[in-house]
């Protein structure tokens, strides 16, 4: 099912999830940044807004007026809601009794990007695809329902076309929007899709409006490949384990990692556990947990990992070469936002491209 | 569905020091699942946390984990005693292929408190003594005192060569002083139909390689036990990476075929 539509339909499609049960996170505007956020009305979306992305950079300007979405996207992505900074996964009693106390779900993505959707289904293989199936994540991850966007607003950062996710909508949407220069198109996809889809108003689309959805995917298309060649790239990578052109490339980082949190993909974590002050209850928890610190590969306290190279290499390692034998996949996107959120600007397209010493 | 993170109730049995930094943990557990040799639990301590710790006998009556003190947990870990409870879950990750090596002979070499993790293997070969040609057992210490599990000794070395080496001697000591890879050369073995089984210190253990593969020894019939700081032991923590593998999901016991490009690799 496919229909043309105006642009304020969007903003009903938010009460329409709600009034449904859903609990909708959306793209909206906040502390001077496009957040990604539970709202309570339509009225919350966006509108007219734009960024300007570079390496170290994120600006809001001006956007066409009316325009739902051209920016790309902010920090945030729908990681922090199915694997949230922080997440209770036990709580234990001294005669070792215990309790799951598993989270409630439900949600409803709206105007996620192809990178974003891609970023689901790599989570998705990480928490759900090995021997033991991760329940809080499983839990969050039940019954969601996602709004996808068409992106015909790449950055200058983005390469999501070289790392075979976007910008063009592939899958994983239960709904695809594609904002046109007037109205917009919206495709049901699944089931669950076509039954919103129904309740929202529209048309048939013209011929030239299938034309114009077309003509943007396109232009977007050209501007997110040719940054980064991914054949055997994994292998490439390993065989440059050694290079001694790791500490260059890391020479300016600041073991900060901004990039695993702004990463949709970084998953990692710590667990430790939080006392009640009287002692009657002991809390396991899991908070994410950033490669970069030397204290993260340590046994017995002693570190694995001491230099910054070191550091560096393993999050680039992880990313485009490990990754593809642990989970059959890259675990980059190509969204670009470790590029915008590092400190010092480092570009990891640029990283990849002096390793292998081809650019 | 069950959560992977909930524990088991664990009663503490027996307590055997082994030395003043090593003790051997006997536990309790009702309807434990199976396990093999090589595999390794994650043991729980009231309000302080987790670690893992590999399975030191294939015993099914009692559980058993030999536990260094090492850091906070196992400082907790030590206070405990008989008749106490802690949490355990698992058995997680890889096992040495004893069943695929039948047949063949076997060189098992532990370095220190390795011991524990190749101990179950032994047991195991014990146990099925005529399925294996001549099997070896290598176990070098920094001391007298690191040698493990002493009064098995005659025991093993009845049904097993047993070659014992240290490091620094203590008055007293008439055994071989040096490393475990000296031990090798009294080793006597058709390497072409040898497997070769090994946790000790990464030093240790690409020293053990090496000379393996001199020997005649293939690649895909080293086994090593890789240790790296595991904290869900379930592959989603992303802790234990080594390269492209997660040491509690892929590991512990890898191939050396399979570990190769990275096993010399430093700060890996």
């Amino acid at each position: 099912m496919l229909i043309r539509t105006e642009k304020e339909e969007l903003r009903k499609l938010v009460d329409l999830l709600r009034d449904k049960g859903f609990r909708v996170v959306a793209p909206v505007l906040s502390e001077g940044v496009i957040r990604y956020r539970e709202v309570s009305h339509g009225g919350e979306l966006p509108s007219g807004v734009a960024e300007k992305l570079s390496r170290g950079s994120y600006r809001l300007i001006d956007g066409k007026e009316g325009s739902l979405f051209s920016y790309t996207h902010g920090p945030d992505s729908p990681k922090g809601y199915l694997h949230p900074p922080l997440t209770e996964l036990l709580r234990v009693k001294p005669d070792l009794s215990q309790e799951v106390p598993l989270p409630a779900g439900r949600f409803a993505f709206l105007g996620l990007r192809a990178c974003d959707l891609k970023a689901l289904d790599i989570l998705g293989r990480v928490f759900l695809g090995g021997l033991f199936a991760d329940t809080h994540y499983a839990k969050l991850r039940e019954g969601l329902f996602v709004v996808g966007v068409n992106c015909t607003a790449p950055s200058e950062v983005c390469f999501c076309g070289d790392m075979g996710s976007g910008p063009r909508i592939s899958g994983g949407a239960d709904l695809t929007v594609t904002e046109l220069g007037e109205g917009l198109l919206i495709r049901a996809t699944t089931p669950a899709g076509e039954r919103v889809l129904s309740g929202l108003k529209g048309r048939d689309p013209l011929p030239e409006e299938l034309e114009e959805e077309e003509f943007l995917i396109r232009k977007a298309t050209e501007k997110v490949v040719g940054h980064l060649k991914v054949e055997n790239l994994a292998q490439r990578l390993l065989a440059r384990l050694e290079d001694p052109q790791w500490s260059r490339v890391s020479e300016r980082c600041l073991t900060c990692g901004s990039c695993t949190m702004v990463c949709p993909t970084c998953f990692c974590y710590e667990v430790f556990d939080e006392v009640k002050p009287d002692g009657s209850e002991s809390v396991r928890l899991r908070q994410w947990d950033v490669c970069f610190r030397e204290g993260f590969s340590a046994i017995h306290g002693v570190p694995l990992r001491s230099s910054v190279a070191s550091r560096y290499r393993q999050w680039l390692m992880h990313k485009f070469s490990y990754w593809v034998e642990q989970f059959g996949s890259f675990g980059c996107v190509g969204c670009g936002r470790c590029i915008v959120w590092c400190p010092v600007g480092i570009d990891v397209r640029e990283s990849v491209r002096e390793i292998l010493s081809d650019g | 569905m069950g959560s992977p993170f909930e524990l088991r109730r664990a009663k503490i049995v027996r307590v055997v020091e082994e030395n003043p930094r090593t003790r051997r943990f006997l536990l309790q557990v009702e309807n434990f699942p199976p396990f093999r040799p090589g595999q390794f639990n994650m043991l729980y301590v009231y309000a302080q946390g987790e670690v893992p710790i590999s399975i030191s006998s294939i015993r099914r009556d009692l559980l058993e984990h030999t536990v260094r003190f090492a850091g906070e947990v196992t400082e907790d870990l030590f206070r405990l005693g008989e008749g106490d409870f802690i949490g355990v879950r698992g058995p997680y990750g890889s096992c040495f292929p004893l069943e695929e090596c039948t047949g063949m002979d076997i060189l098992l070499v532990a370095g220190g408190l390795g011991l524990a993790e190749i101990k179950p293997a032994l047991e195991y070969i014990l146990e099925h003594r005529e399925r294996y040609g001549r099997v070896y057992l290598l176990i070098g210490a920094r001391d007298p005192s690191g040698l493990l599990y002493r009064e098995e000794h005659p025991g093993w070395s009845r049904k097993v060569e047993l070659l014992l080496t240290v490091d620094r001697p203590s008055e007293g000591w008439r055994g071989h002083v040096g490393l475990v890879t000296d031990l090798l050369d009294a080793v006597e073995v058709d390497p072409r139909r040898t497997a070769g089984m090994m946790c000790g210190p990464e030093v240790m253990m690409i020293a053990t390689v090496k000379c393996l593969l001199k020997m005649g020894v293939s690649a895909e019939r080293i086994f090593l036990s890789m240790e790296r700081h595991m904290k869900c032991a379930v592959g989603t923590c992303g802790h234990c990476q080594f390269g492209y593998t997660f040491v509690c999901r892929d590991g512990p016991v890898f191939s050396y075929s399979r570990i190769q490009p990275l096993l010399s690799v430093r700060e890996l």
